[in-house]
């Protein structure tokens, strides 16, 4: 009854306070929009500027057609992979690779069609170079010059009728449909929905503090365990209407789930219960609210960083056991989340394979929590 | 009540709270001092004394919030350490701060705080809308407590502490900050508790502790200084009136004094006053005015007035309640 008072009462003061609950219920499906704003309406298109300086040859100019070949790369939806920008200016062409408005540059040289006419008729004798420009240092720099160059390798194989001894072939290991960038993303993302609980924990327990309001609650019967779980089922439901929401914007911007849905909110909801025992913890170490915004955006940034939420993280490997290794990145539970989320939502996967992500994700919200009432209970409900 | 009161209090059966040798320290400041006294059940019991003296860790102790460093605490013939469940429901506290939630409204608060000591929550609901009756905020049943003024959410606070219908209320300065109207509901209202609950408070307002305490304790400096009820206290200092001169700026008092001594009146010197007492104090009045007269001391203002509880307090320390 005390936990049910507890929640009832969590929930009409988040119900007034519609600011800060508005704010998390719709910042990730924000997000989400945003991010599919960002990535070119669902796929993002990657912008070479091409500096042909090709004089063609019999009135044939090979430079254009590796453009052609660039301008031809669509993804399903017919959006284009590359957004080619033609420039004559080198530097004012450097220019924009430096504030990064552009990812890459080609520079197709005078000679091209004519060398390759040359080295067909003549064989050999080709040793024109195209050039490619770019700062290795923008993440999006690597993939446009790997498709630029690929345009350029392209034209110059055919029209050299030349057959590579050795073809390649793609397999996906999710499922035969190329996912855009968008979709690759959004399991990380609705796990980040999730971290948002971690202020919206921390601060009712904090204002309980610096309201005074936890001394009467130690006054009366309450213990640490009815105010914290009733807090933390409150915080849960939050979360779950921000899996949904967020679950349904990507939706309607056109990701497609590979697995069923539930066992993704059966996580989801898995990973709120871990992000409330972090928020629990995280108000043992807080006075007051401006604390919990401030000391307590280290471990959201903890987990949003080094679970893989926000983009892929390299794994710190402590030890291997069978053929499951263990990272450092393990001990916080959204890390198996995210992994779980990518299984079923990118790779169709069913309750059975994500099994071991759950278990993992249970026993460490169960340590967390059990920490978090521990320490809060010392720390702030102590009774004599 | 106290070991050395000669109005000792001997009924144990009907003992509501007893203290026995209780001390607290908070590192070199010892805020209450092997403190030993007995509060009869049904009662209105008063802790009476300045800011700092000891009493607001007395009843935190009493409630269970601290643990005293010696000595033990005993509510209801049970002893409070450690703090269980069925004890801590026999006590209604009513901290010295407004401590509300803000967002809920008055009954939404009553009715948590009512579950909170396990009262059912259509009983404590129940029990919400006629306590905010009691208390003169039924218009006010449904507005969040952070919209009523600061006199109402006292009254709030103060219904807080009842609403599981404890045998025990702990008010800690319950009338501070009270408009005069509100302060007379109160006491009114402890007044008519006292019938079936016992009722400690504190306060260093000796006025409510004369008109609503059936026994009041004075303590300094973390020490029980008196204990009786409010006549008998009053009675050891004397019957009477008592007059107050309060001197202007720094004056030698000392010719005057001893001339007043001379009277058989008892003189003090408090601050900048001069607090006179002794029997037929009136008819020596004019005498009084003379000698300060002749003195030439330049004098702001003189009362006439009963002697209060406060008296007992300056006999006892030599100071005010509220130096």
């Amino acid at each position: 009854m005390k936990v049910w008072a507890v929640f009832r009462k969590t929930l009409l003061e988040q119900k007034r306070d519609l600011a800060s609950l508005l704010m998390v219920l719709l910042f990730c499906p924000f997000f989400v929009y945003l991010y599919w704003l960002m990535s070119g309406g669902g796929s993002m298109s990657y912008h070479v500027i091409i500096i042909n300086e090709d004089a063609g040859f019999r009135q044939v100019n090979e430079g254009e057609n590796v453009i052609a070949a660039l301008e031809s790369l669509k993804y399903e939806s017919d959006a284009p992979i590359v957004k080619v920008r033609r420039m004559q200016d080198r530097t004012k062409a450097d220019e924009r690779l430096k504030n990064r408005y552009d990812a890459a540059m080609l520079i197709i040289p005078p000679d091209f069609s004519r060398a390759m006419y040359d080295s067909r008729e003549h064989a050999g004798g080709f040793d024109n170079r195209v050039t490619i420009v770019g700062d290795p240092g923008n993440p999006t720099y690597t993939v446009a010059s790997i498709l630029a160059l690929t345009a350029v390798d392209q034209v110059v194989q055919e029209k050299m009728c030349y057959k590579p001894p050795v073809g390649w072939q793609e397999e996906f290991i999710n499922s035969n449909k190329p996912r855009s960038e968008f979709e690759t993303y959004v399991p990380g993302l609705l796990v980040l929905a999730i971290m948002m609980l971690l202020f919206t924990t921390a601060l009712p327990l904090v204002r309980e503090r610096e309201a005074k309001t936890l001394r009467r609650l130690q006054l009366s019967s309450t213990t640490s365990f009815d105010l914290l779980t009733g807090i933390s089922l409150a915080q849960i439901i939050i979360g779950a209407v921000t899996i949904v929401l967020t679950f349904y914007t990507a939706i309607a911007l056109g990701f497609r789930s590979e697995g069923p849905l539930w066992i993704a909110m059966v996580i989801g909801v898995l990973t709120t219960f871990s992000v409330v025992a972090v928020g629990l913890l995280t108000a043992c170490f807080c006075k007051n609210a401006t604390a919990v915004l401030t000391i307590g955006t280290f471990p959201f940034f903890l987990l949003m960083w080094f679970t893989g939420a926000g983009f892929p993280v390299p794994r710190l490997i402590l030890f291997a056991y069978g053929a499951r290794q263990f990272a450092l990145n393990d001990i916080l539970p959204p890390t198996h989340a995210v992994i779980a989320m990518n299984k079923v939502l990118s790779m169709g996967a069913t309750f059975i394979d994500v099994w071991p992500e759950m278990a993992l994700m249970m026993a460490l919200t169960v340590i967390y929590y059990a920490l978090g009432v521990t320490i809060f209970k010392r720390t702030q409900m102590r009774r004599l | 009540m106290n070991e050395n009161s000669s109005h000792a209090y001997n009924d144990t059966q009907n003992c509501a709270v007893k203290l026995h040798h209780v001390t607290k320290r908070y590192a070199t400041l010892t805020a209450v001092d092997r403190l030993s006294l007995s509060i009869p059940g049904g009662t209105v019991f008063g802790f009476l004394g300045p800011n700092g003296a000891g009493k607001t860790t007395t009843i935190n102790m009493i409630c269970g919030l601290i643990k005293a460093d010696e000595g033990s605490v005993q509510l209801l013939g049970r002893s409070m350490y450690p703090a269980n469940d069925t004890l801590k429901s026999k006590i209604g506290v009513c901290p010295q701060e407004i401590i509300v939630w803000q967002k809920l409204t008055c009954l939404e608060q009553l009715q948590f705080i009512g579950q909170m000591y396990r009262v059912p929550a259509v009983e404590a609901k129940k029990r919400g809308q006629q306590l905010l009756y009691d208390m003169g905020l039924g218009d006010k049943t449904h507005k969040p407590a952070g919209t009523l003024s600061g006199g109402m959410q006292r009254r709030l606070n103060f219904i807080m502490a009842l609403v599981h219908d404890p045998p025990i209320v702990i008010l800690d300065e319950p009338e501070a900050g009270l408009d005069p109207q509100s302060r007379i509901m109160l006491r009114e209202y402890i007044r008519s508790m006292a019938r079936e609950k016992t009722v400690i408070f504190t306060t260093h307002n000796m006025d409510e502790a004369e008109r609503v305490c059936d026994w009041v304790a004075i303590i300094d400096h973390g020490a029980l200084l008196q204990l009786d009820t409010p006549a008998n206290l009053k009675a050891t200092i004397g019957g009477g009136h008592v007059l107050e001169i309060d001197v202007a700026g720094q004056q030698d008092l000392t010719e005057l004094t001893t001339k007043i001594r001379q009277l058989q009146l008892t003189i003090l010197t408090v601050g900048s006053s001069l607090v006179v007492r002794g029997a037929n104090i009136i008819h020596h009045l004019g005498t009084v005015m003379q000698i300060i007269q002749q003195a030439g001391i330049d004098i702001t203002e003189v009362k006439l007035r009963e002697n209060s509880l406060e008296d007992v307090f300056i006999a006892l320390t030599g100071r005010r309640l509220r130096e």
